[in-house]
């Protein structure tokens, strides 16, 4: 199977790889750790990291050998393969991005697989646009009507206001969320006077925090 | 957030913090000393500033999450909504394998039974921890900045990656 821009996009994708930049890029994109709390951005190196990670490398012309790694597709995607998606759910064990390499390295693919182009084909369209126009897609994901609930009702409040700047936060709490307690960190509580390690929450999920 | 931002999350009330000069703000003492009164205002003041958004704080909390508390911070506020907006209205199921292993007791999943029970999670969870590295952040220039420097934000960047993501198939 080919992993092709939509399927890269529109999917939870984890993957361990060696790659290494050309010398011509300044900073590249892929982190790698040094121990429990550093983390730098070599121009070569062997790290884990997301298809959207995989992505923006490869437009800079990093070369990538995939050592493993998992594809998970959105429940939206809709597969026109002859196969079906359960059976697509395995480990990647060999280079299938490689194949792909020039089509990821479009811009104009990136636009037209993450559906962003508006009408007139020229321009992102934005969550706010879809907010005033008020009509959401049929395939808007699972986040989108709270996003859009937090958002409408931010705006009601005049800016720099109290209430504005609580939406904000909402807003903005959520994808926190969803990696709140991954790394075991610890923080002050002062019930106790100790440290304590973070607890994970009900919407905590590696697969989304990533 | 310093008291006179917090004091001007609220244009329409009195609540605008009272400027003192740079040697009153060092030493106090002096400041007292020299014009008590001035020095009253100004305390008070920071007290009223303080009460007020104390209590808009405790009020927004019961608003939103029925709890007539205090939140350490503002961020817990809006997590402790998020979690009762997504999880009470049934708009978010948290992933679960086999209804036995949640994504909050990871550390299960690298057991004995947790192996077993967890069906592929375990073969495939520790790759997306892996790609968990949290944000950038990074200076790329050190000391002082002689000419023009931009600083580039990504309005609504959190809220439009949330609005994005699908559940898993």
């Amino acid at each position: 199977m080919e992993y092709g821009l939509e399927k890269i996009l529109k999917s939870y994708t984890a993957l361990k790889v060696r790659f290494e930049f050309p010398e011509t890029v300044k900073y590249p994109n892929l982190p790698v750790r040094l121990d429990f709390s550093s983390v730098i951005f070599p121009r070569k190196g062997e790290t884990f990291c997301t298809g959207i990670e995989l992505l923006l490398s490869l437009r800079l012309g990093c070369t990538v050998e995939i050592r493993g790694g998992v594809w998970i597709p959105f429940k939206s995607l809709k597969i026109t393969s002859k196969s079906s998606k359960s059976t697509q759910k395995n480990f990647i064990r060999e280079p299938l991005l490689s194949e792909t390499i020039v089509d990821l390295t479009k811009e104009q693919e990136v636009e037209k697989a993450l559906n962003l182009q508006s009408s007139d084909g020229k321009n992102y369209r934005i969550l706010q646009e879809k907010l005033s126009v008020g009509k959401k897609d049929d395939d808007s994901t699972q986040f989108f009507s709270v996003v859009e609930k937090v958002l409408l009702e931010r705006i009601k409040h005049p800016k720099g206001s109290y209430m504005n700047l609580l939406y904000k936060f909402i807003a903005n709490a959520g994808i926190g969320q969803m990696a709140r307690g991954l790394n075991q960190k610890t923080r002050y509580d002062i019930s106790t006077n100790s440290q304590k390690t973070i607890p994970s929450g009900e919407l905590v999920s590696p697969l989304y925090a990533g | 957030m310093s008291l006179k931002s917090i004091g001007s999350l609220y244009p329409n009330l009195p609540l605008e913090k009272i400027e003192i000069t740079q040697r009153e703000l060092v030493d106090m003492s002096n400041f007292f000393e020299v014009d008590p009164e001035r020095f009253k205002e100004y305390a008070l003041q920071d007290a009223k500033i303080v009460l007020w958004h104390t209590l808009e704080v405790q009020n927004s909390h019961y608003f939103f999450s029925k709890k007539y508390t205090i939140p350490v911070t503002l961020s817990s506020l809006a997590s402790s909504y998020l979690e009762t907006e997504l999880l009470t209205e049934g708009k978010y199921h948290p992933p679960t394998q086999n209804g036995l292993i949640s994504m909050r007791n990871i550390p299960k999943i690298l057991t004995p039974s947790g192996v077993e029970l967890s069906g592929d999670l375990h073969e495939y969870i520790d790759y997306f921890l892996g790609s968990y590295h949290g944000g950038r952040n990074e200076s790329y220039i050190y000391g002082i900045v002689k000419g023009d420097f931009y600083d580039y934000d990504l309005p609504g960047a959190y809220p439009t990656a949330m609005a994005m993501i699908d559940y898993p198939d």
